[in-house]
């Protein structure tokens, strides 16, 4: 945790879709024990500056630099709940698998070391009793625990989780908080959210994006930090104790 | 059942059976991924732009399949490297793929001088006029697929279900999409011998979504689409003899039959299960 070069590079990157800029000249760190939020408005680039990290997409311009270590399954990543297809043939155990992949690299079956991950993880998330589950038949928060669990079962080096509470009840919130707390003092934990609220006791650092990308590091949220963050239109109230209200960046 | 088992003296008879098993193995395995992956669309698009090739070849006298093998890979190579950047017109693209194919084809083989062709045969297809030769090849390609399956089971069970997640793995997604389109591909080449170009999509998807209804763990859903593709297969075989119906549409119509018997009891089932509760 001494380490406070970043894992996690971004300079001045720009991306976009067909000829519409998403993001623009977006720069950002992340670094060993950050707990990242990344928030701001629907369409306003969240989710793709989450995937020009990851490798999924590559930027018009601009640099991504990652530390992260080039072993398999270094990178814990949980996608966007809602882009599953729930008919997909699958049962929990096999979906928990998947995160193994790699680990195990190509050409070679899972074998006991991966079984017992699965076992693990699954035991953690209170998922042992679905394990032969077909994915379909899942409550919305019980599926959101298995694509945490598949995503853990690597023993990331650092996990992005992608609008985590989504369909998530009120119950498997706290769980769900918790671990991430608990893991975020290992790792460096980056979440896209909508909603700042469930995550302002947790979050370290926040960085707002809609086109732009600002960013407050804990504790240096001064009045002229926030001058400077123009242009950013998101509504941003925090509870949670302690109470951290950013203002409405100026429009 | 004496009578039946008699007819497999006749070579003939030999080789549909088991080019229906070999067919049946393939639509388990590649329909699956066909299914669950959503390329039905465009697995119909390639069997039909392949009839194109098919046209051509039989106008300049080369081996008709060898046609439609050729411009049925070229299609998904096409589809796998370029379809994917726009979304939304690759849906217009694999339409007027459908077409062009269909229409080059029947030019081609309207003009062919001599013998006219039977188009029927093409278009249907016949079990019965399969050749040792091309039931041997069908069983080259199952064993390709089972192969390709074997080292790559996890990967392209990733890839299928969840293709950014499969990337963030190290797995090289766009590779095996394309290479699963060519695999489809080579399948409906092969299936059209049996079924016929406009039927052999019931062939890639029958078996994999009755198997969807039966069990849900996706190796148990490959194992038993193939199973039920044989079903479909042999017993359309018996059924085209036994009510002299040509082969194509009772393999079709016995797995549809199946499929809505397997639905109707899963209804049933669920409302059993609904009175309980």
């Amino acid at each position: 945790m001494t380490d406070r070069s970043p894992l996690v590079e971004i300079e001045d990157v720009t991306f976009g879709y067909g000829r519409e800029v998403v993001l623009d000249r977006v720069s950002l760190a992340i670094r060993q024990g950050d707990f990242l939020a990344v928030i701001g408005p629907n369409g306003g680039g969240k989710t793709t500056l989450l995937k020009l990290v990851l490798g999924l997409l590559q930027p018009w311009s601009g640099r991504v630099r990652t530390r992260i270590s080039g072993r398999g399954g270094a990178i814990g990543y949980v996608p966007q709940f809602s882009t599953f297809d729930k008919s997909f043939p699958l049962q929990v155990r096999e979906a928990v698998t998947m995160g193994r992949l790699g680990v195990r690299g190509p050409l070679r079956r899972y074998g006991a070391d991966d079984r017992r991950a699965v076992d693990a993880v699954l035991g953690r998330f209170g998922l042992r009793p679905l394990a032969s589950t077909p994915i379909g038949d899942l409550s919305g928060g019980q599926l959101q625990r298995v694509l945490i669990a598949r995503a853990l079962v690597s023993e990331p080096e650092i996990l992005f989780l992608d609008e985590p509470l989504a369909s998530i009840d009120a119950e498997f919130r706290e769980v769900l908080l918790a671990t991430l707390n608990e893991l975020n003092e290992r790792i460096p934990v980056v979440l896209v959210t909508h909603d700042m609220t469930p995550f302002a006791g947790v979050a370290r650092q926040i960085a707002c994006v809609n086109r732009a990308l600002h960013y407050h590091p804990r504790g240096e949220l001064t009045a002229e930090m926030l001058e400077e963050v123009y242009g950013c239109p998101v509504e941003l109230v925090a509870h949670g104790v302690p109470h951290r209200v950013l203002r409405h960046h100026g429009d | 059942m004496s009578g039946l088992v008699n007819l497999l003296a006749h070579e003939f008879i030999r080789n549909a059976v088991l080019a229906g098993v070999a067919a049946a193995v393939l639509c388990g395995v590649i329909g699956t991924f066909v299914v669950v992956k959503r390329l039905v669309f465009v697995s119909g698009g390639i069997s039909h732009a392949a009839f194109g090739g098919l046209g051509v070849c039989y106008y300049f006298g080369f081996e008709p399949m060898l046609g439609a093998a050729a411009t049925a890979v070229i299609s998904a190579l096409a589809l796998g490297t370029f379809g994917r950047e726009r979304g939304r017109s690759q849906d217009a693209v694999i339409g007027i793929l459908w077409a062009v194919g269909m229409a080059i084809g029947v030019i081609f083989i309207y003009k062919t001088p001599g013998y006219a062709p039977n188009l029927m045969t093409y278009l249907f297809g016949n079990i019965l006029t399969v050749t040792r030769g091309q039931m041997l090849l069908t069983w080259a390609l199952v064993g390709v697929v089972l192969v390709l399956l074997l080292l790559f089971f996890k990967e392209f069970v990733a890839v299928a279900f969840d293709e950014p997640f499969a990337a963030v793995q190290g797995v090289p997604v766009r590779s095996a999409v394309t290479g699963l389109l060519v695999l489809a591909a080579l399948a409906v080449v092969f299936l059209i011998q049996l079924v016929g170009i406009i039927l052999v999509i019931a062939l890639l998807t029958i078996p994999p979504v009755a198997s969807m209804m039966l069990v849900r763990s996706f190796a148990a859903v490959l194992a038993l689409s193939s199973a039920l593709g044989a079903v479909m297969t042999l017993g359309g075989l018996a059924l085209s003899y036994g009510l002299d119906v040509p082969s194509g549409p009772a393999i079709v119509l016995l797995g549809f039959a199946f499929l809505v018997a397997v639905a109707w009891t899963r209804r049933l089932g669920a409302g059993r299960q609904r009175a309980a509760v």
